[in-house]
């Protein structure tokens, strides 16, 4: 099933990448159940919180996995440096708060 | 002489005392400002303190926070023309972030079109396929940006970018054998050049908005300042 592989990958990626610090996973395809496949023709949306200046490596890596699953990975990146200024913005409030975190770089999620 | 510095240091203490019970009754009976003068004479820079940790406490919540501070409440009958003034820079300010957020969406989305298209390698119909729907995210992203005082063609000009982009893969409709090798590194130059274009763009409209959000909230902040001295808040 592409929504438990999809995470999988995803997590195991993030996990390999120590200037990602959070992963979450929002958007009408995070509704899903682990056991139902994605919509092919739907965008699957993350928000990755990373260092700054790390986002061509994600990007590239996304790329890479949006390949190999056939699913269009698409991210909101929001820098840590970032995170205080964006949180209080209530569109980026509101997204950060119907995710879920699938990863978590101080604690496994 | 030791009676004499014994009685001194007695004396110095119990002036203290009824300084402090003195100061006490009068913070309780003196109206505020009266109270403040006295202090502000004692010790100018506790006054300032105190008063500049509050301004700033009621400005960072109004503009950060979210909290519905009623401006009337703390200046009083002016604060008609005052509550417009904010109300006005609010409405901006509430603007431009909204506008960054669906442009720090349209950022991911370029730049995950671009990082696509010029270095994972897709097949040409695959990346037909992503670019065409990459199209309607982006009309779509588009269409949720609001005119601003400083940027008020900002969504034209993204449509335009996006209408750009769609032109390059429609022209591709032409092109009958993708086989030729010659047709496919055609294809493949134009459509590096127009994602990485979009990239740019972009990018640009996305610094130029989070500045002008910048320059908004520091607007936001003169203003309330200005409101509470005026009103010897």
């Amino acid at each position: 099933m592409i929504t438990k592989e999809l995470l999988e990958t995803i997590i195991k990626w993030c996990a390999n990448n120590s200037f990602i610090k959070q992963a979450l996973f929002y958007g009408s395809q995070s509704l899903k159940k682990m056991d139902e496949e994605l919509d092919s023709n739907s965008d699957t949306d993350f928000i990755f919180i990373i260092n700054g200046g790390s986002e061509s490596i994600l990007f590239e890596g996304l790329s890479e996995i949006s390949k190999d699953l056939n699913v269009f990975i698409h991210p909101l990146v929001i820098a840590k440096s970032d995170l205080d200024f964006k949180t209080k913005i209530p569109e980026y409030k509101n997204a950060l708060e119907n995710s879920i975190v699938i990863y978590n770089s101080d604690k496994k999620v | 002489m030791i009676e004499w510095l014994l009685n001194f240091l007695i004396q110095s203490l119990i002036s203290l005392f009824w300084g402090i019970i003195l100061l006490l009754v009068a913070l309780f009976v003196l109206p505020e400002k009266i109270f403040l003068s006295i202090v502000k004479f004692i010790k100018k820079d506790l006054v300032s303190k105190s008063i500049i940790i509050n301004k700033v406490k009621i400005i960072f919540d109004y503009i950060f926070n979210l909290k519905g501070i009623v401006i009337s409440d703390l200046i009083g009958k002016e604060s008609t023309e005052y509550e417009k003034e904010i109300k006005n820079l609010l409405e901006e300010k509430r603007k431009y972030e909204g506008n960054l957020f669906f442009l720090d969406l349209l950022k991911g989305y370029s730049n995950m079109l671009l990082f696509s298209i010029l270095n994972v390698g897709y097949g040409v119909e695959t990346a037909f396929m992503i670019m065409s729907r990459s199209l309607e995210y982006l009309q779509y992203y588009s269409h949720q940006l609001n005119p601003t005082k400083n940027m008020m063609d900002q969504k034209e000009r993204i449509q335009i970018a996006s209408y750009k982009l769609e032109e390059i893969i429609n022209s591709f409709e032409e092109i009958e054998d993708f086989d030729d090798k010659l047709n496919l590194q055609k294809i493949k130059t134009a459509l590096k050049k127009g994602t990485t274009e979009f990239d740019s763009f972009i990018k640009e409209e996305y610094d130029r908005t989070k500045e002008q959000l910048n320059i908004s909230n520091q607007k936001l902040i003169d203003k309330l300042i200005l409101i509470l001295e005026k009103n010897d808040y």
